[in-house]
């Protein structure tokens, strides 16, 4: 079974984005601050990562988690959060930050698990 | 090299003019002083130094023909603020210096020339400091002074204008100096003070537009931080629905099901009418901040934009076509590009009744990426089609139909299209469908993006 793992301090999305992958067949592992997600993909590596960029200590803290999970190991399929379509406040883009892919908020699982297939 | 602010750089143009209206208005001084000459050499009611001030003359156009020489040829390129003053301080000083020649070589306090001076000292409180011009003024009464002090003296010798020269008694000549001194001095402290009034009243109302510039910002960073926060629980309230729906919390009624789907689908309008707002408080709170772009193909945004509106379109029965060249490509900021494409996507489906279609396509006009987004819905009606653009602004057809809604839409879209520097039409009939035409530049560098306060309402 692969496993996903979803680094996200909102616990409500770990849930419903959690049980829905769970549902899906999907191993769901999760974690609430970016350094215990850190710890996790050393510890027992998961298939792919979802990550939120917004954390409570730091707006972009996520695009720094990026960096540093694409660090530990570049083949690790990444997605990314945004809680807007447009993250315009750090002028981002596909070329700036190191994720596969982005995934809007709300989550649509259809276009989520079609987005997962072509990795996983 | 230094920026200039825009106030700056526009007293930067107003002296390229002034210089520009000075090289004419010598040339039309010269032929006026070449005429008069002229003109007193048949009349014999004049006695003039006439080797002296056709030489006098001659100085003034050869001058001018270096300075339009200098002025034209400089002019393309860029100069220093700082070297145009130089250039035209030396201007005014020759100019002074020659006119005070002119007017002492034919009559000097009889000459009416002399009240040229104030004409001077007026232009050039205009455009130096006020130091600068008090000491154009003192030195310019100083010579006047002297001279008809030496004149007096018998120390230098007197240029009568006339044959017969009328008889002035030194008392006279004593009040033509004094008035005419106190001509020019007043002339100078009352520019100098108007001028100095003008500016106050400037930058006073500068502070005041900037007071208001940062309160409108504080005031969208609100709504921005506000609806951010919206979004977060909204996500996951939207979560849970989609949870329930599949049946992961167990089997659900029918009715249930289609109360569920019924808050789902509000939700999502919610999240959709955040979503506006974030995008129209964001344009107006970044104003001073410019986007990036980079070289995008045209085929992959729109492939992006059409898979955000897919599911939409489904559940609504629209149709959707699209078509695009393979290899064409535009450099533009992706997020602005996005907010047009998806607002008018967006915008098309939502007033599309089941069964209708949407079209997406792009071609290349020239220098321009042409995108047209067609629809076969409600449409607007002609009074109602230039107000379409208006913030808040929502027709009554849009009203009847969808209830939720902020009418922000297209006010974001004119907003956006202006900050790429393309235009938008509309086409519309109403009952039949609209088609939204939007031009991009295929090419631009950088830009601003659009601040709430010179945005402009074009309304193709």
């Amino acid at each position: 079974m692969q496993k996903i793992l979803i680094i996200d301090d909102d616990e409500d999305i770990i849930e419903t984005v959690g049980s829905l992958l769970k549902f899906e067949g999907y191993k769901v592992d999760f974690a609430t601050t970016t350094e215990e997600g850190l710890e996790m993909i050393k510890d027992s590596p998961p298939d792919l990562v979802l990550l939120d960029i917004m954390f409570p200590d730091k707006k972009t803290k996520g695009f720094d988690a990026a960096s540093e999970i694409k660090d530990f190991n570049f083949e690790l399929p990444l997605f990314v959060f945004t809680a807007i379509n447009r993250e315009y406040a750090f002028d981002f883009s596909k070329d700036d930050i190191k994720a596969d892919e982005f995934i809007n908020k709300p989550v649509k699982l259809d276009r989520l698990i079609d987005k997962i297939k072509q990795y996983i | 090299m230094q920026r200039l602010s825009p106030i700056e750089s526009s007293a930067f143009k107003s002296l390229n003019k002034v210089i520009t209206w000075f090289i004419i208005l010598r040339w039309v001084a010269c032929t006026g002083v070449a005429l008069v000459l002229l003109f007193s050499y048949y009349s014999f009611h004049f006695k003039l130094q006439y080797k002296i001030l056709s030489a006098t003359t001659l100085t003034v156009i050869s001058l001018n023909l270096i300075y339009s020489y200098y002025f034209y040829r400089y002019k393309k390129q860029f100069l220093q603020r700082r070297e145009i003053h130089i250039f035209f301080q030396i201007q005014i000083i020759s100019d002074y210096l020659l006119l005070l020649i002119l007017v002492y070589f034919s009559g000097f306090m009889d000459n009416p020339l002399i009240f040229f001076f104030s004409f001077h000292i007026i232009i050039t409180s205009f455009l130096f400091t006020s130091g600068i011009v008090t000491l154009y003024t003192t030195l310019l009464i100083a010579l006047i002074g002297s001279i008809s002090l030496f004149q007096y003296l018998k120390i230098i010798p007197v240029f009568p204008l006339f044959v017969e020269s009328i008889t002035t008694t030194p008392i006279l000549r004593l009040t033509q100096t004094f008035g005419i001194s106190a001509l020019l001095a007043i002339t100078a402290y009352l520019t100098i003070s108007i001028i100095n009034k003008i500016d106050a009243r400037g930058k006073q109302f500068e502070v005041e537009l900037n007071k208001y510039k940062s309160l409108d910002k504080i005031k969208s960073n609100f709504i921005l931080q506000v609806t951010h926060e919206l979004r977060g629980p909204l996500a996951a309230i939207s979560g849970f629905h989609e949870m329930i729906l599949r049946g992961i919390t167990g089997e659900i009624e029918e009715y249930t099901k289609s109360i569920i789907i019924k808050a789902d689908r509000r939700t999502d309008n919610l999240l959709i009418i955040i979503g506006e707002m974030i995008d129209f408080a964001y344009m107006k709170s970044s104003d001073d901040s410019t986007f990036i772009t980079r070289e995008l193909s045209v085929r992959k945004i729109i492939s992006e934009n059409i898979s955000n509106v897919t599911t939409r379109a489904q559940q609504g029965s629209v149709h959707l076509s699209v078509a695009c060249p393979k290899h064409l490509e535009i450099r533009t900021n992706s997020d602005l590009i996005n907010i047009i494409l998806g607002n008018l996507l967006f915008n098309a489906i939502k007033y599309t009744e089941a069964g209708g279609n949407v079209s997406l396509i792009a071609s290349e006009k020239g220098n321009e990426i042409h995108f047209v987004v067609e629809d076969t819905g409600i449409g607007i009606c002609e009074e109602e089609i230039e107000k379409v653009f208006y913030e808040f602004y929502r027709s009554r057809r849009a009203r009847e139909l969808e209830k939720d809604g902020t009418g922000l839409g297209l006010a974001i879209v004119q907003k956006a299209v202006n900050a790429l520097q393309g235009r938008i039409i509309v086409y519309s009939k109403e009952g039949k469908g609209s088609s939204f035409h939007v031009f991009l530049p295929e090419y631009i560098d950088t830009g601003k993006i659009p601040g709430g306060e010179n945005a402009e309402n074009i309304n193709n």
